[in-house]
């Protein structure tokens, strides 16, 4: 496939500290690209200079084979661009807050009507559009800046927890419709939920201290959790000694305790066995376990290290 | 709420009142012999066109951006920075002019009307130039501040600058003379010395002229180049 985004060498500094550190990777035309990481690791940083908000300090980024940095104004026009925190005008409404932004590249007036009539609706805010951007809740807002982003029907659509504020229902419909634009635009995006991630995805890219430590599909990526499962026991009354006790337990892993529950990993399902000899005195009231998801390869005790 | 439409027709009635009618019975007339209600009459003009162009500024390069506003979405679109200044300028002056023409409206009721046609065309002119200077001014100073406080007190010193500092209502004559030194290059007082000029002796005098000019195009380069270094691009 062809590739939409292609990142050579991608390094932002600020000050002394290293935001992104020399990146290298292509994302291909119509895929859904998810963006995940711990806080503060440059992933935000990242989606601003693929949107062109920011330029980074060395290497080059290229967008449909155009560099972004000698080819500023072409490649502006191809991305659609919704940051985190909410940008919209407040003392515009909605609407003239998208058709300011349409104004801004130069959509032509009747293109501009049949998109926000068609993404409003597939969002449902079209009660809100005559309200002012700073009287609606953060999830109209959010949704709003969905539609301004995609007016000027841009090749590459990059976001910045593109459901963030929103309730269930707005998040449903969110995805729909970014599963109905996946294939026709490339989508990236950054989301610190991680449901939503595992759903939704082509690709995932994990972000760790400005460089990526895994990439590819969930399947992929826990891979690299080599079956492991996660355990949680309640006991009636988990005393320190039980509790040190199956800590000493040479198959579970990562131990921790939230007053009665006992919570640890664990290479196969065999493993409760192993703690149900060490606790064979202890009531046990309630039990889960569950394969390792994409939450807990995110966990800093497992990113980068893995469970070994 | 107080609509701004309000505003508008009074403000130019607030700097009549405040300006015009105490200053009249101090001043019978310009150092150059003019009367004074003729003299002060471009004056309260370019008072109110200043303060008319303030509001947009302030809002579109202070206000939204340093609430990351829509100034971002703005940045993102296909234009060059310089095409974002001269945009805004231009809107700007169109606003300033529209309250520029409601405040002769309003004057023309209280005052008689005392420029001729030659007069008009060039307090027009030079009402542009120092439009644009003024906003450029203003748009420096939105980038450079951050802080509300310290926005809001340099913004008190411009207007007092321009009221009693540009020669508008006061003339550089009546300052200490090394201090008239330097308000008269200001430049904000090139374009007004200019137009006073043409109004007293019918002359243009193309130096002043050409500077203003190059003060507005040098001027909106600058800012465009800052806009840039501050939003990061």
């Amino acid at each position: 496939m062809e590739a939409s985004i292609t990142l050579k060498k991608v390094g932002k500094l600020i000050g002394d500290k290293t935001i992104l550190a020399g990146l290298s990777f292509g994302v291909e035309r119509g895929t859904l690209v998810a963006i995940v990481g711990a806080n503060d690791t440059g992933k935000s940083t990242l989606l601003r200079i693929l949107s062109g908000f920011e330029n980074p300090d060395y290497g080059q980024v290229y967008l449909h084979g155009l560099d972004m940095e000698k080819r500023r104004q072409q490649t502006r026009q191809l991305v659609g661009y919704a940051p985190h925190d909410n940008d919209l005008d407040p003392w515009l409404t909605l609407e003239q807050n998208i058709r300011f932004s349409a104004c801004l590249y130069g959509v032509p007036e009747k293109d501009t009507d049949h998109r926000i009539s068609k993404f409003s609706q597939a969002l449902e805010i079209i009660p809100f559009l005559g309200e002012l951007a700073s009287r609606v809740s953060h999830g109209i807002q959010k949704k709003a800046m969905l539609v301004r982003s995609l007016i000027h029907d841009p090749e590459v659509l990059i976001m910045d927890e593109p459901t963030g504020f929103m309730d269930a229902a707005s998040i449903r419909l969110t995805w729909q419709l970014l599963k109905k634009l996946k294939g026709k635009k490339s989508i990236i995006y950054v989301s610190n939920s991680l449901i939503e991630v595992e759903q939704a995805h082509d690709r995932i890219l994990v972000f760790q201290d400005g460089r990526i430590i895994m990439d590819g599909s969930l399947d992929k990526l826990l891979e690299s959790t080599l079956d492991y499962h996660q355990f949680q026991i309640e006991f009636e009354d988990l005393t320190d000694e039980l509790y040190n006790s199956m800590c000493k337990v040479p198959t579970v892993v990562s131990p921790n305790r939230m007053d009665n529950i006992f919570h640890f990993y664990g290479r196969n399902r065999s493993v409760f066995f192993d703690i149900v000899r060490q606790a064979a005195d202890s009531l046990m009231i309630d039990l889960n376990v569950k394969k390792l998801g994409l939450r807990d390869l995110m966990d800093s005790q497992f990113a980068g290290g893995g469970l070994d | 709420m107080i609509p701004g439409l309000i505003l508008i027709f009074t403000l130019p009635l607030f700097v009549f009142s405040m300006i015009n009618l105490p200053l009249r019975n101090i001043l019978i007339q310009s150092l150059t012999g003019i009367p004074f209600d003729d003299w002060i009459y471009t004056g309260m003009i370019f008072i109110v066109a200043a303060f008319g162009l303030f509001p947009l500024i302030y809002r579109d390069f202070f206000n939204l951006r340093i609430h990351r506003k829509l100034l971002t979405t703005i940045a993102l679109a296909p234009y060059s920075k310089q095409m974002m200044i001269a945009g805004y300028l231009c809107v700007a002056t169109l606003e300033a002019l529209t309250m520029g023409m409601i405040a002769m409206v309003i004057y023309s009721f209280i005052i008689p009307f005392p420029l001729t046609v030659i007069q008009l065309v060039s307090m027009i002119f030079y009402f542009i130039i120092f439009i644009l200077i003024l906003g450029n001014l203003f748009i420096t100073l939105s980038l450079a501040v951050n802080s509300p406080t310290t926005y809001m007190m340099f913004t008190f010193i411009i207007f007092l600058l321009v009221i009693f500092g540009s020669g508008l209502i006061i003339e550089f004559g009546f300052f200490p003379m090394t201090f008239e030194k330097v308000l008269i290059w200001l430049p904000l007082a090139i374009p007004i010395r200019a137009m006073h000029f043409i109004m007293i002796s019918g002359i243009i005098d193309w130096t002043l002229t050409a500077i203003s000019i190059a003060i507005c195009i040098f001027w909106s380069i600058a800012n465009g180049i800052y806009l840039k270094e501050k939003l990061c691009q």
